[in-house]
């Protein structure tokens, strides 16, 4: 059975379905947030004893253009083009001071606490990011790598599965698996981009030691970045009232770093409610025979290596068009 | 979907090529080199994070040129009810958009016009998307 | 067991109507497909989950060598020797695909999983890495070592979306006979291969799995194929998946697309700004 799209061309209602996106995409854009406090879980519970967590959330602060000023400049594009048919004045960028908080939320001047050496190696990124005449420059996001454990949380909605044992983060590009077993850590010379992860729950905390990773994500198209000896202590927060969590991760890497870092990031839940907006809702209502709101996520697989990535030619590897 | 008016335009937004990119517009793109392109329908992938549609395109020498098209997500144009079965192969479009800043024949679309004059072009459907996403 | 005809027509008819009774959905009428499958032997001490349901969580891999070939085969210098894994040997291609299979053999450089793409279904469920199987009532969680994407099998009574879909994976749901999970499959991309030969499918394939314990530690998965575009009847594939129980084993990351510019990550080694 194949649908056939009747169209109307009514461009004076423009205003309308722009509205209607842009009210579900403003709950999801706060420029300040509450974090949520460790604590009991009063909330419901899964049959093995978990916060039952499980189903869709997105992040409520923005893209990973800009680690510290996420809705500054390079929070958004300023140099993609206006957009047809529309007024010519993209939003102004408010003051800093109305703009969400670095998302480094300590050391407190809200700067990944660097070594000079790693403070130019950003710098450089950031200063090629749109004129990547070198294949380091193009940011590996743009060729589908996965968006590294932190990162991943910068970017669209995504979904959490639990498990007795497991806890699973389904991103855009790339998935997690939080092990809550008790296992030892893959041996260090396996390195993962979105690293090795342990976890156990602490009242409405799950707290996460993440190894084994590979760095190669950066944390942000600003171009920070830690090294592969960097270790992740991640503390995911959840409120009980079950709309909200907290992301914590404290990143140790002597190697880049003076003293430990940490990113905060606010999420929350996504739901039947929560208007489709391409971005933070990114499911699909389930057909069935019921009468109750059922959504689902399609198979996330991103697919790339079929066209040019900035100057570097596709021809520099083995890209090419796909056949 | 529950009004056929509200179609055109959330289609519009959705295959405008800067919605939802994977990768920064301005890293592979010259929004100061606009380019209109005419041409036959050769190939479509119909692939995520972003479509490409391939169209040969005769110059005023006469050589044909494939050029590559780049679209937003075909997951947001499936929240539309638009398929790649809408898209036959052989089809005239006329698509607008932004050179790569490479200079090959690709480019970064922002509106596509079909044959039997639809114009979908980009209107933006997330005003307040985190950094308007590209 | 003998294959192909079903031994036990009215309890597999009897519980067809038991779970139609409870509520489960039944795929949604399409084009038939091959004769019922003989029900397998009930096995006994097999994990099940609280709600009674056999429980395939776990880590799963083939040892079938399907991947090399589907068809029986002699040994190459690609790949060991099978015996196949095709109910009568042989896959019934219609002229024309045969002669694009002939192509796709040729040119054995242009199987998508040598640029990292995912390998599809049924691929990846008889590939030579190991996948797991996450399981809860309303779904199973299929996550594959190579690439390392996620499959979903809805088991909470969904339907397909209306009209086709290009996906990878297909679109699965499924749904219980007595202790034989049945899969429905559709809305496929083309655009995978189904071993290293040249193997393949249309957009249009319509899939039937057909998942179910030998014993605790081994599942019989059984797949029927219909294709009108691509073969003149259907066909069924079956192999076996044990489970991986090396202490500690786990599925390890393998975004193998990431393995051409990889080094160029964070910076490259040869980066001059270090300093050091």
């Amino acid at each position: 059975m194949r649908i056939r799209i009747q169209l109307v061309l009514l461009g004076g209602l423009a205003i309308t379905p722009a509205a209607v996106f842009a009210q579900g995409a403003r709950s999801f854009r706060e420029s300040s947030f509450v974090p949520a406090a460790s604590g009991p879980w009063t909330g419901p519970q899964l049959p093995d004893g978990q916060p039952d967590v499980s189903g869709h959330w997105s992040n409520t602060i923005g893209n990973h253009n800009n680690l510290t000023d996420p809705q500054g400049p390079l929070g958004r594009d300023d140099e993609a083009p206006p957009a047809e048919g529309r007024q010519q004045n993209a939003r102004k960028p408010k003051p800093r001071s109305e703009r969400a908080p670095s998302r480094v939320s300590d050391p407190p001047d809200g700067q990944v606490p660097f070594q000079p050496w790693a403070r130019v190696m950003q710098e450089d990124f950031l200063a090629h990011l749109n004129n990547p005449v070198k294949p380091e420059y193009v940011e590996p996001f743009a060729r589908c790598a996965p968006g590294g454990p932190t990162k991943s949380f910068m970017w669209h909605g995504y979904e959490i599965r639990q498990f007795p044992g497991y806890v699973l983060f389904m991103f855009d590009s790339g998935n997690r698996v939080i092990y809550l077993d008790g296992r030892p850590h893959l041996p260090g010379n396996v390195k993962l981009w979105n690293g090795d992860s342990r976890g156990h729950w602490e009242g409405n905390t799950l707290v996460v030691d993440t190894t084994n990773n590979n760095s190669k994500s950066r944390l942000g198209r600003s171009g920070e970045f830690v090294s592969e000896n960097a270790t992740i202590q991640e503390r995911f927060v959840f409120d009980p009232a079950g709309d909200r969590f907290t992301y914590n991760a404290t990143y140790t890497d002597p190697t880049v770093l003076t003293r430990p870092f940490t990113v905060t990031i606010p999420n929350r839940r996504v739901t039947d409610k929560t208007p489709a907006d391409d971005w933070n809702n990114l499911t699909f209502p389930a057909k069935h025979a019921g009468n109750e709101p059922i959504i689902e996520a399609y198979e996330r697989i991103c697919v790339e290596g079929n066209g040019d990535h900035g100057q570097v030619v596709a021809s520099e590897s083995t890209e090419g068009k796909t056949p | 979907m529950k009004s056929r008016v509200l179609c055109v335009l959330m289609l519009a937004s959705a295959l405008g090529g800067v919605a939802s990119a994977h990768h920064s517009f301005a890293a592979e793109y010259d929004s100061n080199q606009p380019i209109t392109l005419s041409g036959t329908l050769t190939k479509i992938e119909w692939t995520n994070p972003h479509g490409w549609v391939y169209i040969d395109v005769k110059g005023d020498d006469g050589k044909v040129t494939n050029w590559g098209v780049e679209f937003g997500s075909p997951n947001a144009l499936l929240r539309r009810g638009v398929r790649r079965t809408d898209f036959p192969l052989g089809i005239s479009l006329v698509v607008k958009g932004y050179r790569a800043k490479s200079g090959s024949p690709v480019i970064n679309g922002s509106s596509v016009k079909l044959p039997d004059g639809r114009d979908l072009y980009t209107g933006s459907s997330n005003p307040n998307a985190p950094g308007a996403e590209k | 067991m003998t294959r192909g005809d079903t031994r036990y027509p009215l309890a597999a008819m009897g519980l067809a109507l038991l779970a139609s009774a409870v509520g489960l959905a039944q795929a949604p009428p399409r084009a038939p497909a091959a004769a019922k499958p003989a029900s397998p032997k009930p096995a006994t001490d097999i994990p099940r989950t609280p709600d009674g349901k056999p429980d395939f969580s776990g880590i799963w891999q083939s040892l079938s060598g399907a991947d090399y070939g589907l068809e029986p085969h002699p040994a190459t210098k690609e790949g060991p020797p099978g015996a196949g894994v095709v109910e009568g040997n042989t896959i019934p291609y219609t002229t024309g695909a045969l002669d694009q299979r002939a192509k796709n053999a040729a040119r054995a450089t242009a199987d998508p999983r040598l640029k990292c793409f995912t390998l599809g279904t049924p691929r990846g469920i008889y590939y030579a890495e190991p996948f797991q199987i996450f399981q809860r009532p309303r779904d199973l969680t299929l996550l594959f070592e190579f690439g390392h994407p996620v499959r979903t099998i809805n088991t909470n009574a969904t339907e397909h979306p209306d009209g086709h879909i290009d996906f990878w994976l297909g679109d699965s749901r499924g749904h219980w006979e007595g202790d034989t999970l049945v899969v429905d499959v559709t809305d496929f991309n083309g655009e995978t291969w189904l071993d290293r030969v040249g193997d393949f499918n249309s957009d249009e394939l319509h899939l039937v799995e057909h998942w179910s314990f030998v014993n605790r530690d081994t599942i019989r998965y059984r797949a029927t194929f219909n294709d009108p575009k691509v073969y003149t009847r259907p066909w069924t594939l079956d192999v076996l998946l044990y489970r991986r129980l090396e202490p500690n084993v786990q599925i390890i990351e393998n975004y193998c697309s990431t393995l051409d510019y990889d080094r160029y990550y964070p910076y490259p080694a040869t980066s001059k700004l270090t300093g050091k």
